[in-house]
């Protein structure tokens, strides 16, 4: 690689950076190279900490999800596992030798020997990689998915292929499930959205107050999404203990949508008829009671 | 790992986001994308962190995990502007070298959708990063004669477009 061949790669400086791995030769070259220099001095540099890395502060991880398709997942990659036999044996040795644990849902990943999980749920690893911040709104709840502009959604979610969907998993004692489209959440409950957006690359959660469509919602989270991967966002709420309902409204686009902007949900419907940048859905939100359960 | 460890989520982002914002730049080139993809490096760094024992560790990862965000986001745009894909298909030079890292993205974005996920990766540590086959192995977690083999099939793979531009503009 002829334009670094005379300079340290940038792995090894940010390892130097972080104390990781701080050769002499790596010192002493930073001390008569100016470009390195320079970049260590701009990475190194103060930054302020915006909103969004503060919403991340408080998370809960989400251990286990009971689900049948977890369940059905989870006894596939058993299955898998008791194929591979005496090679990944083997290799299995050899890896944990050098530090990296197998990732169990595929591919190879730094794992904690001390926290690597092994059980039924294994394969949902994935949850605990998208643990964010639990950032209690006291809002919020999914119940019923009813698509904004067209088609409707099945009662879990599960639209054409094509479509993006929205989903819920809702936490209660400690038990983390996919809501079903019909039960109702309780006080205390955490919901956390599922998104597969597509081939939307921005994510933005809105709360509505009340009927009118014209009244302003207000924003909840906003975020960039991976388009074509299912995404669980980082964010969490709290359902409240207030009695009735409450609805929040997901949009998905290609670009943030400007700070500035006042959204209400005739708008949302309006942009969204409009062209195939926005794509729009209501969650309306029943709750009930420990007694009705 | 103290900023991690302490769960100090505004300490971990002043000690690791400039480093993965670096890192995305240099293989996105456009600032907001590369400021996405580095937002979300850093969300599930955040999500992940129990579970990473060092720095060492931790780099390695953050190196993987942002390559490919990166590559998605790469896709993604070839598949929103594949025009631009077919215009700049004759502007690498005919011996194929990547010689420098504007090269090399060029290349990389020109290549995303046809070639596979671990070749691109291998090719981004190597000319967008600088980083050396041991390295690139460690981060990877692959062997460095496999790191050898995908570096070459991504060159042999950009000399044949290149002979085909070649001979389609002739």
């Amino acid at each position: 690689m002829v334009e670094r061949e005379n300079h340290p790669s940038f792995l090894e400086l940010d390892r130097f950076v972080l104390g990781a791995h701080r050769s002499a030769s790596t010192q002493d070259h930073l001390q008569t190279c100016e470009q390195c220099a320079s970049y260590v001095e701009r990475i190194t540099a103060d930054r302020p900490v915006p909103e969004w890395v503060t919403n991340l502060r408080d998370d809960e991880p989400w251990g286990e999800l009971d689900s049948p398709v977890t369940r059905m997942m989870a006894w596939r990659s058993r299955r898998r596992r008791r194929r591979r036999g005496r090679r990944v044996t083997e290799e299995l040795a050899q890896r944990k030798n050098r530090g990296w644990e197998p990732s169990a849902a595929g591919g190879w990943m730094p794992e904690s020997l001390e926290t690597r999980e092994l059980g039924p749920f294994a394969g949902w690893k994935w949850m605990g990689s998208f643990a964010g911040a639990a950032a209690v709104v006291g809002l919020v709840v999914l119940l019923a998915i009813t698509p904004a502009h067209q088609e409707e959604a099945g009662r879990d979610g599960i639209t054409a292929k094509g479509t993006p969907a929205v989903g819920v998993y809702v936490k209660r004692d400690g038990r983390v499930s996919l809501w079903d489209g019909r039960a109702r959440v309780l006080a205390g409950d955490t919901l956390r959205l599922k998104v597969v957006p597509v081939d939307f690359s921005h994510i933005t959660v809105l709360s509505r107050q009340d009927d009118s469509d014209a009244a302003t919602l207000g924003r909840l989270h906003e975020a960039p999404v991976t388009p074509g991967q299912e995404t669980v966002l980082s964010v969490a709420w709290r359902v409240d203990a207030q009695p009735g309902s409450e609805e929040i409204v997901v949009v998905l686009s290609h670009e943030p949508l400007h700070r500035d902007l006042t959204l209400t949900l005739a708008k949302i419907h309006a942009r969204s008829r409009e062209s195939q940048n926005l794509w729009s859905t209501r969650l309306v939100l029943m709750k009930g009671t420990a007694s009705e359960e | 790992m103290q900023a991690l460890a302490k769960d100090d989520v505004e300490a971990a982002y002043r000690r690791f986001f400039s480093m993965i914002l670096a890192k995305c730049t240099r293989m996105l080139k456009d600032p907001e994308e590369a400021h996405d993809v580095a937002q979300e490096t850093f969300t599930r760094l955040w999500a992940k962190r129990r579970s990473i024992r060092d720095e060492q560790m931790l780099t390695a990862w953050l190196y993987r995990t942002a390559t490919r965000l990166a590559i998605d986001r790469l896709r993604l745009r070839a598949r929103q502007q594949p025009t631009a894909e077919a215009e700049h298909a004759g502007s690498v030079g005919i011996s194929g070298e990547l010689e420098d890292r504007a090269a090399a993205r060029q290349a990389i974005a020109r290549l995303c959708t046809h070639t596979p996920t671990h070749e691109l990766e291998a090719v981004i540590l190597s000319s967008v990063d600088g980083l050396t086959h041991p390295e690139i192995a460690e981060v990877m977690g692959k062997s460095e004669r496999t790191v050898r083999r995908l570096l070459a099939k991504f060159r042999s793979a950009t000399a044949r477009r290149c002979v085909g531009a070649e001979h389609g503009r002739a």
